[in-house]
């Protein structure tokens, strides 16, 4: 009788995966088409969501301090009402990149889960490191987000007030990026002490 | 009781017709105070602050210079000075910008220090962007000798 023993989860799941199936390949092929679809789909919608604004701020630590700082700025609202919002700025677009910066984040929900940073004062005690994070990531990727909608290549630089367009001609010559100067767009500062001001 | 009542009557109203007549008196002064965003309720965004412009005139001596573009944005607290990016000491040469002068380096006591003085650090106490905006009451300021031009 104990021949006949069923056989564990593992085998039995291995055994269904080799067996051949009655369906035609055709069939399974259509069948594994419409399911690469449905969870490609999925997954992208499901990222999308992830990916908004209400969706950050409902995990991360944010609604009382920098989400607050963020709503005063020009990438929140503005006479064209084109606007950046967390993930813009926060996640880059390519797909490793992607995965990589939201396993990173998980850091950020493990700080809010323990109350690490979950007053505006313990919040601003470690401003300062989260900040540097952040321009070490934007330095690392050559500033991808905000060159997802600035460009050097179309910045017309008579359109510019003059010293910006001195500065950022400046820029592309000695190979700066963006976080270099511009810190801080969407949030109050840290401490700058020490800090070079990028030129 | 009668006369109590009547007395309170009368003082309200004399009161509401000399506010009224007050405001029309306020209002018929030389100053077109609709232009007033403190006045006019103006909606914010609305009175237009420069991008860029060339720098006003000033009125007398000692005058804080204004500032002749927009400060959207700029952050000035105890902990980061975004004017000082530019105008800074280290960058001015840099940016172009003028340099902060030397007075704001002399504290109350006197004492002269390679950092800001605290009660010359925050610049907009000061220094205000430039704007074509109409006086909020009357005067008849004029501009010292060799001024305002």
């Amino acid at each position: 009788m104990s021949k006949d023993k069923k056989p564990g989860v593992i085998r039995r799941a291995w055994t269904w995966f080799r067996t051949p199936s009655h369906l035609a390949i055709g069939t399974l092929l259509a069948m594994g088409f419409v399911a690469g679809v449905v969870f490609w789909g999925g997954f992208n919608t499901g990222m999308e969501v992830m990916n908004s604004e209400k969706f950050c701020i409902s995990c991360h630590e944010m609604r009382d301090n920098v989400y607050q700082e963020y709503m005063d700025t020009v990438h929140y609202s503005n006479r064209t009402g084109v606007r950046a919002v967390c993930s813009d700025c926060h996640v880059p677009k390519e797909f490793v990149p992607k995965m990589i910066r939201k396993i990173k984040a998980s850091k950020e929900l493990y700080g809010k889960a323990m109350g690490i940073i979950d007053t505006p004062q313990k919040f601003d005690e470690h401003r300062l490191q989260m900040a540097k994070n952040e321009w070490a990531r934007m330095d690392g990727n050559n500033s991808q987000e905000c060159r997802n909608c600035h460009s050097f290549d179309y910045m017309d630089f008579t359109e510019q007030k003059t010293v910006a367009g001195k500065m950022h001609s400046m820029a592309i010559k000695e190979g700066k990026t963006c976080i270099d100067c511009h810190k801080g767009i969407a949030h109050k500062l840290p401490d700058m002490t020490g800090i070079p001001n990028g030129f | 009781m009668k006369s109590n009542v009547l007395r309170k009557q009368l003082t309200l109203w004399t009161m509401l017709v000399a506010l009224v007549s007050g405001s029309v008196v306020f209002a018929a002064d030389s100053v077109d105070l609709s232009q007033s965003p403190e006045v006019s309720g103006t909606p914010e965004g609305s009175v237009i602050m420069p991008k860029e412009q060339s720098r006003m005139a000033l009125d007398y001596v000692n005058q804080p210079p204004m500032i002749p573009h927009s400060v959207d944005g700029y952050q000035v607290t105890t902990k980061v000075n975004t004017c000082l990016k530019c105008h800074g000491v280290q960058s001015y040469r840099t940016t172009g910008a003028p340099r902060i002068s030397p007075t704001h380096f002399v504290d109350s006591a006197g004492h002269v220090s390679s950092n800001v003085a605290p009660r010359r650090y925050f610049c907009q106490s000061c220094h205000v962007p430039q704007a074509d905006a109409a006086p909020i009451i009357g005067n008849t300021f004029t501009p010292a000798p060799g001024y305002g031009k």
